[in-house]
Order: C-alpha cells, then sequence, then structure tokens
C-alpha cells in the first residue's frame, strides 16, 4: 500500500516538475523550421547578401552587421534583416526606423500581408511592429509580443517561431512572428 | 542625435528575468542543491532556470550516489516539487536588516600634495573624439617601502604645446606622512602625449613592479630599474606599434600560467586628426540637437591585442594565434582579467563603447574564445547594447564567485552582472538597486568596502562627455558627482551618497578610479583622475571595522601574483578576491588584496590559489595586520606589519 502510494506521488510529481520545467523553457519554443529552411545568423550574412549601407526617407544609413539575421527558404528565398544606425534622421524617424528588411517573398506578420521588396522597421514602446516603405509610410503595423523568459536576448535575431515554417524576428525580449506565403 | 546610444530603445522599465524565479538576495545555493547536496556530491548547476528544470537537469547530470536509481530519481523529484512549491510564495521582501554605518569622505589630494593638473583638451569645448575619454590611475608600490605610491597619466590639446611645455604624466612618491612628492622627472617617466591607461605587473620577475601607459600614440612599457627610475623599454621588448594606435585599457595576465605575466591591450577607434569629421559634419556628430565631437559610432574600431613574454625580456603579438582577434567589432575601453568560472585559467573581459561587450574565455591551451552573447554580458538584460566604459570585479553577495559592474553612457544606468558559475551571468541591475540613476555618464568603477565591513560597496565616478551640455538644459551635466552604494548583504545596494560628506556630490568630470590604504592605517582610499582638474583624493574619517591585508609574491607563479585568487572563509560565507591588473576606467588598483572583517578579530580561514595551480590555506590571522605571503612558504613574517597610525594632515574625524 505505501509503495503504490509512493508511486502515485511520483508519478505525480514528475508531470509536474516536467510540466513547469516545460512551461518555463525560455522562448522560443515550439517546432523545429521546416527541414529545408536554413536561418541565418549575423555571421552568415556578409555585404554579399545585404548591403551595408542602407536607403530609406531621403538617406542612407548604416547597417549594422553583427546585428542581422535571414531565413533562407528552400527555394532559396530569402527574408532577411539588420540593425541600422538612424543616428542621422530626425527624433521621429529615429524612435521608429530601427532596422531594415528585405523580402524576396512574400510574408504574413500577424495576418497582415507584406509584399517583397525592402523597409524600414521599428519596435515601438506600446507593444506595436511596425513596418514602412522607403518613404516612411507605414504599410503595416501589428502587436508585438514580449519574451520574458528569454534568457539572453540579443539586439536582432531571428528563430524558428511556434509551428512548422514560422519565424521570429526579435528585438531584444520584444518579437513579432512571421511565415511566408503558401507555408 | 546619440552618438553612441543611438540605436538603443529607451528602457522604460528593467524586468528582473531570474530574479523573478530566485529571489534577489545573497545568491545561495538552491533549494534543490541544498536538498541533494546532503545526498549526492556537490555540482555547479544553472540557478537560473526554474527549480524543477534545476532538479531534473541535476538528476540527469550527476552521477548515482544513492543506492539505487530509482531512490535518487525519487528524491530528485521530490526535491524539485518542494522547491517548486515554494516558489509560488509570494517572494520575500528585501528585509533590510544592514544599517549602512556612518561614513564622511573628505577629499584630502590638495592636502596629500597631489596637485598636478591634468589636461585632457579643451574644457568648454571639444573638436575631437580623443578630447573625450580621459584617463586612468594608479596606485602601486614602485620602490617596494611598503607604501602605495601613486601615477597619473596626463593628456594633452589639439593645440599641442611648444616643446618642453607639454603636460606629463605624474609619479607620486608616498612620504609615510601623509603626503606624497612628485619625482616624476627623476624616475624617468616624463612623457608628453595623449596618455590614457595604466597598468602594472613584473614582466621580468625581478621583484619591481613594471608600468605599461597607454596612449593613442605609441604605448610604453616601462622597466622598473629597482632603484627608483624606470626605462623605456617599449622598441626592445618589441612592442613597438607600426601605426599610431589608440590603447586604452590594459592588463598583465599570466593566460599560459608559464609564470611570466602576458600583456592584453583593448584598443578604441581607428582616429587621426585628418581623418576624423568634425562636430556637426557627420551623421554621428550631434547630441541631443547640439553639435558634438563625433563618434565612436561612424568611426572604424580598434583591434585587442595579445603580447605573449618570452621570458627575455621580449614580448611576442600572438592576437592572432590566440584568437583574441578576430572578435566582435568593439570600441575597448577598461579590460579586466578574472577567473570567473573558476578553472583556473584566467579570462578577459573588455567593455566597449556602443557596441557589444567582448569576454574571451581561456581555453586552457593558449587560445580564447569570445562568448560575450553566450555568456550573458554582452548586452544588457533587454538584450541591447550598451556604452560600456569601466569595469569592476568582486564577489559582492560572498558566493566565492565575482561578478561584475559595469559603467555605461549617459541615459542609461551601470549594469549589475551577476555571475551564476560556469560562465553565465545574469542581469540584475535592478534588483541590486543600480538602475535608479540613468542622466549621468559613468566611468571608474569599483567595488569599494569603505568601511571594512567585508561586503564590498561600490563606488561610481562620473562625467560627460560633452562640455557643450552645459547650460542646455538637458538634464545633464559635463561635471556631475561620484555616486557611493553600501552592500545591505542581501544583493542589494543602498545609495548613501548624500549621507557620506559632501566631498562625493561635488562636480567633476571623473575618469580613472584606483583603490589603495596609501597610509596603511587600514582605510583604503579611492584616488580618481579628472579632467582638466587636479586629481580627488578621497578617505572616509569615520572608523573602520578590521581588516587583513595580504600582499602575495609568486615564486613558481608570476613575481606579483597576478591572477592570484584569495577566499576568505567565515561564517559569512566565501569572500573571494582576485589580484588583478586593470579595471576601474583603464587604471589599476593596489595588488595588495583588502579584506574588511567588520568587527571579528581573526580572519578564520585564508585560501589562496596561486597561478601555479598551488593551493595553500591560512588559519586565524589577527586582525589589523599587513601580511606578506610567499608561495609555498605562507606568511613572511620578516616583511609583515601591523597598522600605522593615520596621519595627522589625513585624520579629521567629523
Amino acid at each position: 500500500m505505501i509503495r503504490r502510494h509512493m508511486l502515485v506521488v511520483f508519478a505525480t510529481l514528475l508531470v509536474v516538475a516536467s510540466a513547469i520545467s516545460f512551461a518555463q523553457t525560455p522562448s522560443p519554443a515550439a517546432a523545429p523550421p521546416q527541414a529545408k529552411d536554413t536561418i541565418l545568423k549575423a555571421t552568415d550574412i556578409t555585404a554579399h547578401l545585404f548591403p551595408t549601407t542602407v536607403f530609406f526617407h531621403g538617406q542612407t544609413a548604416t547597417s549594422q552587421m553583427d546585428n542581422a539575421g535571414g531565413v533562407r527558404y528552400a527555394d532559396g528565398q530569402l527574408v532577411l534583416a539588420a540593425l541600422v544606425d538612424s543616428s542621422g534622421y530626425a527624433s521621429q524617424f529615429r524612435m521608429k526606423y530601427q532596422g531594415y528588411l528585405i523580402t524576396e517573398v512574400e510574408i504574413f506578420i500577424s495576418g497582415q500581408t507584406l509584399k517583397p521588396g525592402a523597409y524600414g522597421f521599428g519596435f515601438l514602446d506600446n507593444n506595436k511592429f511596425v513596418v514602412m516603405d522607403l518613404g516612411g509610410n507605414d504599410v503595416l503595423q501589428v502587436t508585438s509580443t514580449r519574451d520574458a523568459d528569454i534568457r539572453h536576448p540579443m539586439p536582432l535575431q531571428i528563430v524558428a517561431g511556434a509551428g512548422a515554417g514560422n519565424y521570429r524576428l526579435y528585438h531584444g525580449r520584444d518579437y513579432i512572428e512571421f511565415h511566408r506565403q503558401g507555408h | 542625435m546619440a552618438n553612441r546610444t543611438s540605436a538603443l530603445r529607451p528602457k522604460e522599465s528593467r524586468q528582473p528575468e531570474c530574479e523573478n524565479l530566485a529571489p534577489a538576495g545573497p545568491r545561495r545555493s538552491s533549494c534543490v542543491e541544498t536538498f541533494l547536496a546532503r545526498f549526492l556530491s556537490p555540482i555547479r548547476i544553472n540557478s537560473c532556470e526554474p527549480e524543477g528544470a534545476r532538479a531534473i537537469k541535476t538528476l540527469l547530470t550527476i552521477p548515482t550516489t544513492l543506492r539505487t536509481a530509482g531512490h535518487c530519481v525519487f528524491v530528485a523529484l521530490l526535491a524539485g516539487a518542494l522547491c517548486l512549491f515554494a516558489q509560488t510564495a509570494p517572494p520575500k521582501e528585501h528585509a533590510q536588516t544592514v544599517q549602512p554605518p556612518a561614513v564622511y569622505f573628505e577629499d584630502i589630494a590638495g592636502r596629500a600634495g597631489l596637485t598636478a593638473l591634468n589636461v585632457y583638451g579643451g574644457d568648454t569645448h571639444k573638436e575631437f573624439i580623443i578630447e573625450q575619454t580621459g584617463n586612468g590611475a594608479v596606485i602601486f608600490d614602485y620602490d617596494n617601502d611598503g607604501w602605495p605610491d601613486i601615477f597619473l597619466p596626463n593628456g594633452s590639446t589639439v593645440a599641442g604645446f611648444p616643446p618642453g611645455q607639454a603636460p606629463t604624466g605624474h609619479l607620486y612618491h608616498n612620504n609615510h606622512d601623509g603626503t606624497f612628492t612628485d619625482v616624476t622627472v627623476k624616475a624617468g617617466l616624463a612623457h608628453a602625449g595623449w596618455a590614457q591607461g595604466a597598468c602594472v605587473g613584473d614582466y621580468d620577475n625581478d621583484g619591481y613592479l613594471d608600468l605599461v601607459v597607454t596612449y593613442w600614440g605609441q604605448t610604453i612599457l616601462y622597466h622598473n630599474n629597482g632603484d627608483g627610475t624606470f626605462t623605456d623599454v617599449t622598441e626592445k621588448a618589441g612592442l613597438k606599434t607600426p601605426d599610431n594606435q589608440w590603447s586604452t585599457g590594459c592588463s598583465f595576465i599570466d593566460y599560459d600560467r608559464d609564470g611570466k605575466v602576458d600583456l592584453f591591450l583593448s584598443r578604441y577607434v581607428d582616429f587621426s586628426y585628418e581623418t576624423a569629421p568634425h562636430p556637426g559634419q557627420g551623421l554621428t556628430c550631434t547630441w541631443k540637437g547640439i553639435d558634438v565631437s563625433c563618434g565612436p559610432r561612424g568611426l572604424k574600431p580598434g583591434v585587442n591585442a595579445l603580447y605573449h613574454n618570452n621570458g627575455d625580456g621580449t614580448f611576442t603579438d600572438v592576437s592572432e594565434k590566440s584568437h583574441i582577434r578576430p572578435a566582435s567589432e568593439c570600441f575597448g575601453f577598461t579590460s579586466l582579467t578574472a577567473d570567473f568560472d573558476q578553472d583556473g585559467w584566467p579570462d578577459i573581459y573588455v567593455a566597449c563603447d556602443a557596441t557589444a561587450n567582448l569576454l574571451y574565455h581561456n581555453n586552457q591551451d593558449g587560445t580564447f574564445t569570445e562568448m560575450a552573447q553566450q555568456a550573458g554580458v554582452a548586452y544588457n538584460e533587454d538584450g541591447f547594447v550598451q556604452s560600456g566604459m569601466g569595469l569592476t570585479a568582486g564577489d559582492y553577495t560572498h558566493d566565492g564567485l565575482e561578478d561584475v559592474v559595469q559603467t555605461n553612457f549617459t541615459d542609461d544606468s551601470p549594469t549589475v552582472y551577476l555571475n551564476r558559475g560556469g560562465m553565465n551571468f545574469d542581469d540584475v541591475t535592478n534588483t541590486a538597486g543600480l538602475a535608479k540613476i540613468r542622466n549621468w555618464l559613468g566611468w571608474g568603477v569599483q567595488f569599494y568596502d569603505f568601511d571594512n565591513s567585508g561586503w564590498p560597496g561600490i563606488l561610481i565616478v562620473n562625467g560627460n562627455v560633452y562640455p557643450e551640455v552645459d547650460g542646455k538644459g538637458l538634464g545633464t551635466s559635463y561635471r556631475e558627482p561620484r555616486v557611493l552604494y553600501y552592500n545591505l548583504r542581501d544583493g542589494t545596494f543602498a545609495n548613501i551618497t548624500a549621507d557620506a560628506g559632501p566631498a562625493l556630490s561635488e562636480m567633476h568630470s571623473g575618469r580613472g578610479l584606483a583603490l589603495g590604504d596609501l597610509f596603511n592605517d587600514g582605510h583604503e582610499e579611492a584616488l580618481v583622475n579628472n579632467m582638466n582638474e587636479k586629481p580627488s583624493l578621497y578617505y572616509n574619517t569615520k572608523p573602520v571595522g578590521n581588516f587583513i591585508s595580504l600582499q602575495l609574491i609568486g615564486v613558481k607563479s608570476n613575481r606579483a601574483a597576478i591572477g592570484a585568487v584569495v577566499t576568505l572563509e567565515s561564517g559569512d560565507g566565501r569572500y573571494a578576491q582576485e589580484v588583478r591588473s586593470g579595471g576601474g576606467f583603464v587604471s589599476q588598483s593596489d595588488l595588495r588584496l583588502h579584506f574588511g572583517l567588520g568587527k571579528a578579530a581573526t580572519a578564520e580561514k585564508i585560501v589562496i590559489r596561486w597561478p601555479s595551480g598551488l593551493v595553500e590555506t591560512l588559519q586565524n590571522l589577527p586582525a589589523n595586520h599587513f601580511y606578506v605571503v610567499r608561495e609555498g612558504s605562507g606568511i613572511d613574517s620578516s616583511m609583515t606589519h601591523g597598522t600605522s597610525s593615520t596621519p595627522a594632515n589625513i585624520a579629521a574625524p567629523k
């Protein structure tokens, strides 16, 4: 009888401990990326792939190549992002224009479509993520998510998201999730 | 436009990460560790993870020492479950059981004869970034008389000076009576130029501390001749650089543990008057709407270097071979060496301005792996680049691990990185109580046991880089106060600046900061190099607790024992300090280790881990003595002495 009770306690503890352990595993969690997609880190993104200076809203800014990331899809198409030195911009744009996004494919961000092209983007303080065309006009604004569990956040990184084909663009602890049209 | 912080988002709140899981406080063994330690061999596990997960990880990583695997599983799970249950309770309030003592600092620099002006570019306008950075401070006993002396690097101006009139660094000899004598010329250290930092070590193991002074220009190695003079041996030692490098921080480090200290240099930017833009001329040449000197963003970063000591008075550049180069781009300032993961091999940390910090982990084979991001010290807790200036390492939680405090640019706070072991750090700035002050620009920083409690507080020296900010209503000023924190022994600090006398609140544009008991009276002083002013020397005139001081002399290890780790074991835990070259802001503190003992009459147990690997234990050392310990033979009683009386011109308790 005692042994049986111990087994019950043991099993319960195992389930509880495991559940809480997994529940608190730092993001990103979830399914691995599609087998043939490749997540690109900053060291993978050379000047051959991403311009070291980028044009946006009337002037150029330097790309922070140490703070870059991307996805190379199985068919070779790319989504690339990097932070930029936007110090030359007026203050209202400095707050919004933090990075440069290049996508060769149509992607969906929180249900909104982003056509292939080059864009400016920024994570705003009120949990908003904004994408702007090269003229500085908003083309997309969605709610971003704050990841309190990530252990050592970075200025920018792209990691696998929740579910196959989903990827997360992180800026520090804030992220948005995107996936490709048809994926 | 922010030259350094432009890419950063304003940080509205700092959400403690691990502190949510493990309530702040002196880092104790985790609940699971404590529970399991009674049954299993102690191992190091990640104390930042949820306790349940850690219990399971512990279970998976440790060999079974209990009789049955099932028993082990049960015990571990039970421990994990109990601890998880405990975590659901609301975190405890920080019980402030420790009240800061009476502290009263006076600036005694003038009384002590430290009167030379530090010349560093313009005082109301700076045209170039070379005028911004300023210089370190050094406390070292160059003549082996048992009384620490002072060296203060000096700068220049863009216009320059007529021949023979340029300012030079200053070497001050300690007169043993509360005063110092400027012996610069006699010592052969009168050298003009844009001096930055300095560090000391005995590279030829002759028993006299040698001096490196970094410059924009040729960095200089001075050999201590043992007769009160120094000789510039830079070229002979193979340290001549082909270009005018801008070296800032320096650290002697015996990275290969061959008993001979090597030399690490951090470098800032590739700068020249000819190529640098002028204020307002470039994207990084304005700040908050005013034209200021440009950089470091927009300028090419410098490249750090490591020189191996060949043992014959020469060095070889091993930067590539050791994998110090290449590394991520870094506008390098202060370098600091420490055995962060307690594997017996010294690592190197570099505070980087406007770029991610660097942490070179020693691979024990002559190479390093840069792992700041993995270790959690590249960025702040929100994942953003800061602008690192100064560094200090110390064990403020008494767990035997060296934690780090880094000073940063204005509109940001200093950063406290808590060492979790195994090259894992967490940014605990918020819970430590250092996130509140964000409008001052930090430089020199030291863990500082100013009352000999045995629990180091923190002293931070501030000052903006742009004199042009004065009068602009920007909420900051070129000259800024110091900040003094008291260690409340629960993982938090209290800002006691306002209660520590008016001297610390006087406005200066401070840079270098070094510590040392200059008068051998048991009070550690803080030496500050100020921009375009005379230096400051802070003395706590209030009574302090008991202490011991340890000077280590290496035999098999390098003579100055750089890299030796000393742990004081007592009822308060394990308090570790390391003999270190560098730190502060490109500065050098006295190599003697100062342990406050509070009211204890003896140091119960001292464990010395020498760089050679030898471990020596000393027990029941009477307090208030300056001990000299020789590697392998214990205390050298002929050189050990008691406390001296505070000189009359210094002591003036309020």
